[in-house]
């Protein structure tokens, strides 16, 4: 386990370092200059050297190159050529948005799947469980803002009692604000796509230990089937599972990008959207960063734990090592 | 024809010797025309041996050992030779060297017909690979599910000029599926329709098309059930026989190797541990890991009364 | 074998979707488990199976009947064709004539669908239907488009890698991992950035952007096939390197290529949408359902058909295509199962 745990580690650095190099260079070989967000159209030669130069775009690659790299080793990520703000803080402050909703729509999202896969596992002969198949093909098919635009649609229609966009001004000074605003967005980010998507894995591996031997034989045994799932099956049905979650995990941050442009909350997507549309390269090389380095951690973090759970793996392991 | 039993079980002394005993020598093959007596040699046949392996070693990627360790082996024309081991002993991996399969050698050389083998100008490759076919050993993996018989037949026939025209192609097929004891129609159809016997005349087939001076057969018969590998084993006698073909067969089967082959090459960890005649080699094995191989071949209980 | 060793990559989808199919979400080319490097190289039981290679998954001509047939048998094949075949009529369609102008702001604003507006018109007065429909070309034009670049760019970078040596191919299957720790969607707005935007840069981004799956997964169906006897055979008949991809490789590989072709047309829909909603795809004046849906998110109160409709669209189009997917995967298998 030990050996595991330092090549995985080994294997995040290098990816990470990967990461950070691809950020650069996909940057840079695009056409355009980054030096043209801060022109205008019909800018003199001058002027656009004078951009250039502020920058740091008329230097060699190497030398942007290092410059970046010396920063992020200061967790200096550069300042944005709109604001002037340092990005690093930007990100920072942004974050305290983001990283809660990402956690909330990811347990949400578990919860839902988990019951609803377990449902329909377990009543797959039912019309219900039939049913709620068919849900989840629509449910992955469908675009995340439609769904925010539609709960907005719901909600300001009945009832209105959530807000449909924005975040409060004092921030996590007003919780309760907080939570209310982050409601809908939550919701959003799990209906649309990823209750429905683990939804299915859950059901399979569930679908699984219910055929198994061990269970059939738990319960010859004189189990029920709830125990002797919750026993058996669990185990075997969470490593799949976990899996899953652990990429899921991952990309809800894709999710968050979009939904936080769908109610207008200031969290580190919108910032990535805004950077982008202004070509605001240091904003987006920021963001663009922690967004990958958010996939790479949670990635790692999975592994890991998916070698805790799986005894075969860790007795495979044990065997290649011996 | 039987390997004899009375190898079972009788050590005589001092012969016992371990498997590295001695320098790795190579006694069967000393090249020449004809290995078969009265049999017809090929058009191509010339004095000298096929193909020569001196000293090679080579490690697959990734192992601790080597595969083969400074192998020397020899096909002479015309000549029988079978390559007998347990798994792991090298047999495949010599044979896919004979068949320039494998060309990153450790050490060593290998030659064909005299000279140094090299692939690397398409003449040189083409060349070779007229004169050498291989026969694999899984029916059920050697042909492509996506051809038809006649497109896997006529591949070499295109891929090496062999016949520019598609009717002279289409005529040579069906003249070859004939030879291997097969309808020319079957031309038509594809591999899932036959049986591993009926699979195995087709990549023999294949192979006989381009006319090739050696044959090189990785458990040709293995994956068969007993009446079809009979079968099979007579088939490749025969066409070896009209043919002149010098032939190389890798088998862990003994029986089958003592029918086609007339000389035997015994190999152990990438070594050759024995060679020699056939009926020599089974009749008086010399070294212990020989007449165990010989002691592990199956026989039926007889009763002699 | 199972040891997770490879990067977790996450990029499969523009928003994460779609994913598996309806019958067997462990189907693994757009799930974690197709983004595990070690679970397509084991051989993991529904992780991509190409038809297997001792049977023909591609019937002469003269079976057509039959797989029609068969194809009756199949609702998944058929609901999707169905759904993508009636976006594509939409498609076709505006290309012609559309029951009002773009730039026709004659309807009075917000209306509900009537017979003269069947979906009602926006706070213009332009008409809702006739953008729908250009909007449904658009998304067509960039989901065919992008799979067509990912197929193409993706086939022939994982031929060349299963082709190389050894370490070359080792890097290379390196290179696709780090490329694919970036979700879809990320690497088509970061591409589509510094660009000028429009339909073709929109289109090579999300393309692109979807080359480095089809990549890795070409290069492990192409090692799967060329470690086939058959292979080994061909190089032995004297067949070049060429002649081996085109009459032994591609053709033992398709199937799974084309099925992953419907997924990635799926992707690409989404990505476009998506996209166009964020501002970054496809510039105006061009109708993109995406940005259709983001200009009715103010009056969605007042107008809700307008914000909807597009959605509608999309959904038809991604679950045509997944089921589609669907259908092409268990016609390639079974047939071939049933005929060995």
């Amino acid at each position: 386990m030990a050996a595991y745990l330092v090549r995985r580690s080994a294997l995040l650095l290098a990816s990470l370092a990967a990461s950070a190099l691809l950020v650069f260079w996909l940057l840079r070989i695009l056409p355009g200059d980054p030096a043209n967000a801060l022109l205008s159209q019909d800018a003199t030669a001058e002027q656009v050297a004078a951009a250039r130069a502020k920058v740091g775009s008329d230097l060699p690659w190497g030398v942007q190159l290092e410059r970046w790299l010396a920063g992020l080793g200061r967790l200096d990520l550069g300042r944005s050529l709109a604001s002037g703000q340092s990005v690093a803080a930007e990100i920072a402050q942004r974050l305290t948005v983001t990283l809660p909703l990402i956690v909330a729509a990811f347990l949400l999202s578990a919860l839902l799947a988990v019951g609803l896969g377990c449902l329909a596992a377990f009543k797959a002969d039912r019309w219900y469980g039939v049913g709620l198949s068919g849900l989840s093909q629509i449910g992955v098919a469908v675009p995340v803002f439609w769904v925010g635009l539609i709960l907005v649609w719901l909600v300001a229609l009945g009832l209105n009692w959530l807000p449909s966009g924005g975040f409060p001004g004092a921030g996590w000074g007003r919780p309760d604000l907080v939570a209310a605003h982050l409601a809908l967005p939550t919701a959003t980010i799990a209906l649309g796509g990823q209750v429905a998507y683990l939804t299915r894995y859950v059901r399979a591996a569930a679908l699984d230990v219910l055929g198994s031997d061990y269970l059939r034989t738990a319960r010859s045994l004189g189990a029920s089937l709830p125990a002797a799932f919750l026993r058996h099956g669990l185990r075997n049905a969470a490593v799949p599972v976990v899996s899953v979650l652990g990429v899921e995990l991952g990309t809800t941050i894709m999710g968050a990008v979009v939904v936080e442009s769908v109610f207008s909350l200031p969290g580190v997507g919108a910032l990535l959207v805004q950077g982008i549309e202004k070509h605001d390269y240091p904003v987006v090389q920021g963001t663009l960063l922690i967004v990958t380095g958010w996939v790479l951690l949670v990635g790692f973090a999975a592994d890991i734990a998916q070698r805790l759970i799986d005894p075969r793996l860790r007795q495979h392991h044990s065997q290649e090592a011996s | 024809m039987k390997p004899s039993p009375a190898a079972a079980g009788v050590d005589g002394g001092a012969t016992a010797s371990p498997i590295n005993d001695g320098p790795p020598r190579n006694t069967a093959g000393a090249g020449g025309p004809g290995g078969r007596g009265t049999a017809p040699g090929h058009p191509d046949d010339a004095a000298g041996p096929i193909i020569e392996l001196s000293g090679v070693s080579y490690r697959y990627p990734g192992q601790k050992r080597d595969a083969v360790n400074r192998l020397d082996l020899s096909l002479g024309a015309g000549q029988a030779l079978g390559l007998v081991g347990e798994s792991g002993s090298g047999k495949s991996t010599s044979l896919a060297i004979m068949a320039g399969l494998i060309r990153d050698l450790r050490n060593g050389h290998v030659r064909f017909e005299g000279a140094p083998l090299t692939l690397r100008s398409p003449a040189r490759r083409r060349y070779f690979r007229r004169r050498v076919q291989v026969v694999f050993q899984d029916p059920y993996n050697s042909l492509d599910p996506r051809q038809r018989i006649g497109a896997a037949l006529a591949e070499p026939l295109i891929a090496l000029g062999l016949e520019p025209s598609r009717e002279g192609r289409r005529s040579r097929c069906a003249a070859m599926l004939a030879a291997v004891g097969l309808e020319p129609a079957m031309a038509e159809r594809w591999p899932h329709e036959f049986s591993g016997g009926q699979r195995q005349r087709i990549t023999i087939a294949r192979a006989l098309l381009t006319e090739p001076r050696a044959l090189l057969a990785d458990e040709p018969v293995s994956a068969l059930d007993q009446a079809t590998k009979v079968e099979l084993v007579d088939l490749l006698r025969t066409i070896a026989a009209q043919r002149g073909l010098a032939l190389v067969m890798v088998s862990h089967d003994l029986a089958v190797v003592a029918e086609l082959c007339s000389h035997l090459i015994v190999m152990a960890r990438g070594r050759v541990v024995e060679a020699g005649a056939t009926g020599q080699v089974l009749g008086h094995p010399r070294q212990t890991y020989t007449r165990d191989l010989i002691a592990a071949v199956p026989r039926l209980p007889v009763e002699n009364d | 074998m199972t040891a997770l060793t490879g990067p977790t990559t996450a990029g499969r989808e523009a928003d994460r979707r779609p994913p598996a199919t309806t019958t067997d979400p462990t189907y693994a080319t757009s799930g974690p488990a197709a983004d595990r490097p070690t679970a397509l190289d084991s051989p993991a039981p529904d992780a991509l199976q190409p038809a297997s290679p001792s049977s023909p998954a591609a019937a002469p001509a003269d079976d057509r009947p039959a797989r029609a047939g068969r194809a009756r048998r199949r609702p998944t094949l058929v609901v999707g064709a169905v759904l993508v075949g009636l976006g594509l009529l939409v498609a076709v369609v505006s290309l012609f004539w559309t029951p009002y102008n773009l730039t026709d702001t004659a309807g009075g604003r917000l209306e509900a669908p009537s017979l003269d507006h069947w979906l009602g018109t926006d706070k213009l007065g332009r008409d809702t239907a006739s953008f729908v429909m250009v909007g449904t070309r658009i998304a067509l034009q960039v989901g065919l488009g992008a799979a067509g670049i990912a197929a193409l760019a993706g086939t022939a970078v994982g031929l060349a890698a299963a082709w190389a040596k050894p370490w070359l191919d080792d890097a290379a299957a390196s290179v696709f991992d780090v490329m694919l720790a970036f979700p879809t969607l990320l690497l088509a707005m970061v591409i589509g950035a510094a660009q000028g935007r429009s339909t073709a840069t929109v289109i090579i981004a999300i393309g692109l952007a979807q080359s480095a799956y089809v990549a890795r997964l070409s290069r492990i169906l192409a090692r799967r096939v060329r470690g086939q006897a058959f292979v080994t055979a061909a190089i032995v008949s004297g067949s070049s390197l060429w002649a081996i991809t085109f009459r032994h490789l591609l053709p033992n590989m398709w199937t799974m290529l084309v099925v992953n072709f419907a997924l990635s047309f799926g992707v690409g829909v989404l990505a476009e949408a998506t996209l166009s909603y964020l501002g970054l795809g496809v510039p105006p004046p061009n109708a993109s359902l995406g940005r259709l849906m983001k200009e009715a998110q103010q009056t969605v109160l007042t107008a809700p058909v307008e914000a909807i409709a597009p959605g509608v669209m999309v959904l038809v189009l991604v679950i045509g295509a997944n089921y589609l997917a669907d259908g092409l995967r268990e016609l390639a298998d079974p047939v071939a199962r049933g005929r060995a």
